[in-house]
């Protein structure tokens, strides 16, 4: 069966390594939101953090680390389990409905976040 | 170590040697590990003793089907199977998540309002759920980047860092509760 056609970057050694490297950022950008939301937030310090350009670069980062993330652990869960195996004959349809979806919501989260960030 | 999670069980040709391997692989992954992970010193898998863990009463060395409805799975299935989940609700979440950053930021008033929304108690088990399942998929994500430096890679240091995983992320379910309630 060929998946790979749908993968993040065509090769599993690669895929590997981006979910590494956008875990990590994802993990430290969570952690500092956390950190930020552990004491009481008000708007004035809030909005004055995402004004800062790092702040907006890691935020940028973080977005298409979602986008990456998602699309490598989503495609692997879809082959996994929305295949002609186990659905039938629909499987692969419904797989590559699914990962399109997918797909095209993870560029609208990122677009998202460049309207939120530089707007 | 790369190929771990890739094990391929689809050998059904006539080469003895190549049944035997995945038969053996099998059992080290699955069925030894099922009856044996709470001695100190489980007992390796040969010739002698592969028949009598995958298939008791047979002398076919063909490769068990894993029906997963049907068979008793380690704990670090279940950590697995619970990293996906959160994974995929992550994903569901994170148009929640967005959805926050973009109110927080828009203005004065929807900041107020958005903190309006979310001390209504439905929004606070969302967020609940929400911050468990992140800190879950976070916690046995940082399982996966020990376990690619070679720490945990036997089955027993595989169920130890799953079982690690499940206390810390209920520990933190917990410590998210107090927080937000």
């Amino acid at each position: 069966m060929v998946t790979s056609v749908t993968s993040f970057s065509r090769t599993g050694l690669s895929d590997w390594l981006i979910q590494r490297v956008t875990s990590i950022i994802l993990l430290a950008y969570f952690l500092l939101i956390a950190y930020q939301l552990m004491g009481s937030v008000d708007y004035t310090s809030w909005a004055r953090l995402f004004e800062q350009t790092w702040m907006k670069v890691f935020t940028l980062m973080a977005a298409l680390s979602l986008a990456a993330h998602s699309w490598i652990g989503l495609w692997s869960v879809f082959t996994d389990y929305l295949t002609e195996r186990m659905l039938g004959p629909k499987g692969n349809v419904i797989r590559l409905v699914c990962q399109l979806g997918a797909s095209l919501a993870l560029v609208g989260y990122v677009i998202w976040v460049v309207v939120i960030i530089w707007s | 170590m790369l190929t771990a999670g890739h094990v391929n069980f689809s050998v059904l040709g006539t080469d003895r040697q190549a049944l035997t391997n995945c038969n053996r692989l099998s059992a080290q992954l699955y069925c030894a590990p099922m009856r044996f992970w709470h001695r100190p010193d489980p007992p390796a898998v040969n010739e002698t003793n592969l028949r009598a863990i995958v298939r008791p009463t047979s002398k076919d060395t063909r490769p068990v089907n894993l029906d997963l409805g049907t068979i008793q799975l380690p704990v670090t299935a279940y950590a697995s199977i619970a990293h996906r989940v959160t994974g995929v609700l992550m994903f569901f979440a994170s148009f929640l998540l967005l959805w926050a950053l973009d109110r927080s930021l828009a203005s004065e008033a929807s900041f107020d309002a958005l903190s309006e929304v979310l001390s209504s108690p439905f929004a606070k088990v969302v967020m609940w759920g929400v911050a468990s399942a992140l800190t879950y998929h976070a916690l046995a994500g940082v399982k996966h980047l020990v376990m690619d430096t070679g720490v945990g890679e036997t089955m027993r240091g595989g169920v130890i860092g799953a079982r690690i995983v499940f206390t810390a992320a209920f520990t933190a379910a917990i410590l998210w509760g107090v927080a937000i309630w």
